[in-house]
């Protein structure tokens, strides 16, 4: 009789248990679908022998996460079979490469399993993941947060990062721990609640674990970075700094030198409505930390080193992206957002948005370490640099002004110029090749024909003596709010010094979207470039055929 | 003043345990940073494990000079153990106006880059292994693999002989293959013909090799210039492989009027089919 008691009760536990676990939980996803089917296409260089009977390209992914009260998990599955044409072939395969478990209460936090983490700035951690770059450094380990007080917020993490499909084993790759504290002194002092000044303190440091079997250096197994923040705010001026320091950290990146690495990251800036201005600066030396000293690609990144320039979208715009050199880069960035008010003579009925931005990145200085060792010697210290000086040689410069107009309920415009420098040579590594300056413009005109139908215009002109010469790019899109939108576009190359190779990249689009839902078709050619996203960029190699991206999420 | 309710003596004790435990791992290295080369010039011993390092170059790739200078130092340490074979292919290869107008590209280079998926340069395979990882590696991890794959207890010895004729330029080669136990698994012979000190130009970045961005006098080193049978070779033997039994495969080609015999050599590689490893490898120069 007590048995059967027994089991009557604890059916009846887990029918209730299960109760709650089906009707209290969430469960939220999201899934995408990239494919590319391509064919030789002579006249942009794309032949059989290009495409080597890889004739279709999908990168599709399914996320889903649970979540009951303080407690969810979640499992995110791949599949690059085969990988789009650009992307690493090592991505090919498929699997859950990410999953997780997690407990967040107000005073701490758990998680197992894979998870994204940065602490501050990203200068000597950062994990994340860029699905157009086809990037991704998660760790896989356990991540604690501790909320002791009030402002009060400590992160620990340790694990293992992502290399595409493959498994962490035998120390085929470094470990990672790191620990970082945060105070906000206004939730945490009593009586500075409404201070007009806010202040908050940061400060972290991470470690990474990696066997030395090198026969030719002396390498250090355990390598460690720190880095001290603060963020100052009154009234409209905000000021935020960080300041990094690594370790002597030799790498294939780094060229096995022993120098320590340093970063500085400051932002100032004024905020008003109608109003914004942000200056930044940035100083990079020697601050590659990747969790395999031997790799040198777009892979096992501990931390991130932020880009201060513009992100364009424009297309012509958008061709020659700066990269993050993280063996040494100084950068300043100015922007100025400016609403010309309604009703004056400039802003008209419905005012004017101006805004400016100027960024510049140069080399750092190097100078020998001693009289008879060139610069970047491997097995050396590598060099010295001051602090404060700055290299005449400049890797990107980028001054653009964009004016955005509303005229009437039916037209608008933006407006843009852009003048750019930029060294390919260090950039995409195109060694000897001269520097590209270009002047860019553009126009981009949207009509509202009804409240549902509208057209926009895009043409833009990218004008150079260098690289590939001059572009023109056109792009007509009819909208049908809220789920069609249908698109023509060309960019012709006709600058191409090589006349054989003054191509035209034409594509023609739809795309329907209903609710969460988006599906796009796209046929026609796409140019060979770059493209980057906070710094971190990826080859685009020329291609022709059909591309379909379908997204959802509920 | 600090508004803690909730912070305990034990929060604040794995706090600092925690920070100890993450951040006590810090080696600052001392000179000497470099690694003074042992004896390991290797020959003495009956069968000795030699290692091939494939080196995936272009004369327009900036950062392939530095790596095989890096392949150089290795070839120091590890003497004849260390066999390097430089394979041109890919974009840095290509054909381009003066002075990057040598065409150091073969078929057989380029179907193995195509086949291994090298698509950055300068990449490299070490005795085409995955060491448990992947098999297409930057140079960063070419020095540990090199020291893993010498340390291994040799399985199969190979001897070259060459005969090189300079008045009709024709070269026999003769090569004798032995393996130290039975195996049903297939094994296939590769044999190339190499040339080292190539004159011509290279794109460089690294001040500490050479002049930036051109070395106008660069010279290309352990150059393969052909598969002298085919991309893949051919079986050791049609039959199950017996221990001690000596596999006897014989070529001959005329060497082309560009090439150097005097810096000419064979290299002959056995490899496993079912993952393209490398057992073992041996390097003969032809005027030997």
């Amino acid at each position: 009789m007590r048995k059967v008691f027994s089991i009557v009760f604890l059916l009846s536990f887990f029918y209730s248990y299960s109760q709650d676990f089906i009707e209290k939980a969430q469960v939220n996803g999201s899934f995408q679908l990239d494919g590319q089917y391509y064919h030789a296409d002579n006249a942009i260089g794309i032949n059989d022998s290009t495409i080597d009977g890889r004739k279709l390209g999908l990168n599709g992914f399914g996320n889903i996460s649970y979540t009951l009260g303080k407690f969810s998990a979640g499992v995110r599955y791949e599949a690059f079979l085969t990988p789009i044409a650009g992307f690493d072939p090592l991505q090919q395969g498929n699997g859950v490469p990410y999953m997780w478990a997690s407990y967040q209460s107000d005073f701490i936090g758990v998680t197992v399993g894979n998870f994204y983490e940065q602490f501050g700035n990203g200068l000597i951690l950062r994990t994340y993941e860029e699905w157009t770059l086809g990037y991704d450094n998660s760790l896989n380990g356990m991540k604690l947060v501790i909320r002791p007080a009030t402002g009060i917020t400590v992160k620990a993490v340790y694990g293992s990062q992502r290399y595409y499909w493959q498994k962490f084993e035998n120390g085929n790759r470094g470990i990672v721990r790191g620990l970082d504290a945060e105070i906000d002194l206004n939730s945490t002092i009593k009586g500075w609640e409404s201070a007009p000044i806010r202040v908050i303190f940061g400060a972290s440091g991470v470690s990474k674990y990696q066997k030395d079997s090198d026969p030719l250096f002396n390498l250090p197994e355990n390598v460690s970075a720190f880095a001290g923040r603060m963020n100052l705010s009154a009234g409209k001026f905000n000021f935020a700094t960080e300041y990094a320091n690594k370790i002597n950290d030799p790498s294939a990146i780094n060229n096995f030198i022993y120098k320590e690495g340093q970063a500085v990251l400051s932002s100032l800036s004024f905020s008003q409505p109608g109003l914004g201005v942000v200056l930044q600066l940035k100083r990079v030396d020697n601050m590659s930390f990747k969790s395999d000293r031997g790799v040198d690609g777009n892979a096992l990144d501990i931390n991130f080193l932020p880009p201060i320039n513009r992100t364009h979208s424009y297309s012509l715009a958008a061709r020659y992206p700066y990269a993050t050199q993280p063996n040494g880069e100084m950068g300043m960035q100015f922007q100025l957002n400016y609403k010309i008010p309604k009703g004056s003579k400039l802003g008209g009925k419905y005012g004017t948005g101006v805004a400016v931005n100027f960024s510049q990145v140069n080399d750092i200085v190097r100078n020998p370490i001693n009289d008879t060792t060139p610069v970047n010697s491997q097995g050396t210290l590598g060099y010295e640099s001051d602090f404060f000086k700055v290299s005449d040689h400049i890797f990107f410069r980028d001054l653009n002004i964009e004016i955005n107009k509303k005229f009437s309920r039916k037209w608008k415009a933006v407006v843009q110029y852009m003048n750019l420098y930029y060294d390919i040579a260090t950039i995409e590594g195109h060694a000897g090749e001269e520097p590209v300056k270009a002047n860019i413009g553009l126009v981009d005109v949207t009509y509202n024909i009804s409240n549902r139908n509208s057209l926009r215009l895009e043409l833009q002109g990218l004008f150079t003596e260098q690289d590939d010469g001059d572009w023109a790019a056109a792009m007509l899109e009819y909208t049908i709010a809220p789920t069609w939108f249908f698109t023509i576009a060309d960019q012709y190359n006709y600058g191409h010094p090589d006349k054989s190779q003054q191509n035209h990249y034409y594509a023609f689009s739809l795309g329907y979207v209903k609710q969460a839902s988006r599906i796009a078709l796209t046929y026609g050619r796409q140019s060979e470039g770059v493209i980057c996203i906070g710094g971190v960029c990826r080859q685009v190699p020329a291609s022709s055929g059909l591309t379909i991206s379908l997204s959802t999420s509920f | 003043m600090l508004n803690l309710p909730v912070m305990k003596k034990y929060t604040l004790l794995l706090i600092a345990l925690l920070a100890f435990i993450f951040i006590s791992g810090c080696d600052k290295i001392d000179p000497p940073y470099v690694n003074t080369p042992g004896d390991n010039g290797g020959g003495e011993e009956e069968l000795v494990q030699k290692v091939l390092l494939e080196d995936y170059t272009g004369h327009t790739c900036v950062n392939c000079p530095a790596a095989a200078k890096l392949a150089g130092d290795l070839k120091q340490l590890y003497g004849e153990k260390l066999i390097i074979m430089a394979v041109h292919a890919g974009y840095f290869a290509e054909v381009e106006s003066p002075p990057f107008d040598l065409d150091l590209r073969t078929q057989t280079g380029n179907s193995w880059n195509a086949d291994f998926g090298v698509i950055s340069y300068p990449s490299g395979m070490i005795n085409r292994g995955f060491f448990g990882d992947r098999r297409v590696v930057g140079k960063g991890d070419w020095a540990p693999r090199v020291a893993t794959a010498v340390g291994i207890d040799p399985k199969a010895g190979i001897e070259i002989e060459t005969t090189y004729n300079e008045s009709d330029r024709k070269l026999e080669i003769k090569i004798d293959s032995r393996f130290l136990e039975n195996t049903n698994e297939n094994y296939f012979l590769q044999v190339c013909l190499l040339e080292d000190s190539i004159p011509g130009a290279q794109r460089n970045n690294d001040a500490s090799v050479g002049d930036t961005p051109t070395i106008t006098d660069y010279f290309h080193r352990h150059v393969l210039r052909k598969g002298v049978n085919g991309n893949y070779g051919e079986a050791v033997t049609a039959g199950a492989i017996v221990a001690n039994e000596n596999y006897t495969h014989e070529y001959s080609l005329n060497l082309n009027a560009d090439y150097k015999a005097k810096h000419c050599s064979v290299i002959a590689f056995l490899y496993r089919t079912s993952d393209n490893e490398i057992l073992q490898v041996e390097e003969r120069h032809i005027l030997e």
